[in-house]
């Protein structure tokens, strides 16, 4: 029943997706994201990209991304039975708030599942908060999720299990970092330490 | 916060006789995360030692339907899961059952895993000579959130 509810819910939610190259530079001066040097990262800066979209968070309620304009926005994509990757990344951040302390309300985590068909509502509303409650889930229509995988760059394919019907995930495990504007500014590589990810969001930080 | 770090000494001491010679293995900090109600797998990680070079076979659990060996790989920032068959466990060397690397899925998990709980797991080993030995780990269930040591995060491949 919860399952056959959350997909009408998609059906009427009409998610969508737009991507504007916006011409930033010239209103806001934004230039290269200094990264540390012993951090790896990769600046995107100069591409000028916002990107937004519209999608259904962990309590079913609606999100665009532009709704969390005037915060940093750490996004990534996974799906609940990644057992290694996304926990991993997820715990991560829990240590990035941590360290952050109060700076940590303007900051936002995104997970952006690319299970749709596996992760619903209800599991993300369990799985994802319980990680930190603050942090949100993100899921739509297996199409919606590729179009917004696709602009991120993302690609995620289904790999079948030999044995039954039952089938793991790959998928880029980049982090991105969205500036308070809107603005994608970099691309984290998986497994980089909460210590290098504080100081890349207080980098981006206008 | 340190004590989200996994930092405990489950450690697990098996010793049998193979071909006149004795084999000590050794399965340690053994951990996995807590589960959800809704959710149905996880991974399972773990230091394996052992005096003679032996390969892993096979696992299994009272409270998972299916377990499999995965190995990760980081193909130009796609994280890439394959099952595979075994683990070989080289002797005189701690292998490391560790995020980015291996670890043990647990699949079709019966119940939920409640952080303090421990999952019971008997993990088959083989040597060369085909000698099978069933060794029992309990497996500590860790909170959610516990944060991996940044040493087994990054392997070069």
């Amino acid at each position: 029943m919860a399952v056959l509810s959350n997909l009408s819910f998609i059906g009427r939610a009409r998610p969508w997706i737009s991507i504007v190259m916006a011409a930033c530079c010239l209103t806001m001066g934004c230039g290269p994201t200094e990264v540390p040097k012993e951090i790896e990262a990769i600046d995107v800066s100069s591409g000028n990209t916002i990107l937004d979209f519209t999608l259904l968070d962990h309590g079913g309620k609606q999100r665009r991304l532009s709704d969390f304009r005037g915060k940093i926005v750490a996004l990534f994509f996974g799906y609940t039975m990644c057992p290694d990757v996304c926990p991993t990344t997820l715990s991560e951040f829990v240590e990035v708030y941590r360290l952050l302390g109060s700076e940590a309300d303007g900051v936002q985590v995104l997970f952006i599942t690319v299970d749709p068909e596996r992760d619903t509502q209800r599991l993300l509303s369990e799985y994802i908060p319980a990680f930190h409650p603050r942090f949100i889930g993100l899921y739509s229509t297996p199409e919606e999720t590729r179009k917004v995988a696709e602009a991120f760059g993302v690609t995620f394919e289904r790999v079948k299990s030999r044995s039954d019907s039952t089938y793991i995930i790959d998928h880029t495990a980049y982090v991105f970092l969205i500036d308070a504007a809107g603005r994608l500014r970099l691309k984290v590589p998986y497994a980089q330490p909460a210590d290098s990810l504080v100081k890349l969001i207080r980098e981006i930080r206008e | 916060m340190g004590k989200k770090f996994i930092a405990f000494g489950l450690a697990l001491v098996a010793t049998f006789q193979v071909n006149c010679a004795y084999s000590e293995v050794s399965v340690k900090d053994a951990w996995m995360r807590a589960t959800t109600p809704t959710q149905t797998a996880g991974g399972a990680f773990m230091s394996i030692s052992s005096s003679n070079g032996l390969t892993l076979v096979g696992a299994s659990s009272p409270l998972a339907g299916r377990l499999e060996f995965h190995e990760m790989r980081d193909d130009h920032g796609i994280m890439r899961m394959r099952r595979i068959e075994q683990i070989s466990i080289p002797a005189n060397t701690v292998t490391q059952l560790a995020p980015n690397a291996f670890h043990v899925m647990l699949m079709d998990i019966k119940q939920q895993l409640l952080e303090g709980s421990s999952v019971p797991l008997t993990l088959t080993l083989v040597d060369a000579n085909g000698f099978r030995v069933d060794i029992p780990v309990n497996v500590k269930v860790v909170p959610v959130s516990t944060r991996v040591p940044h040493e087994h995060q990054h392997r070069e491949w």
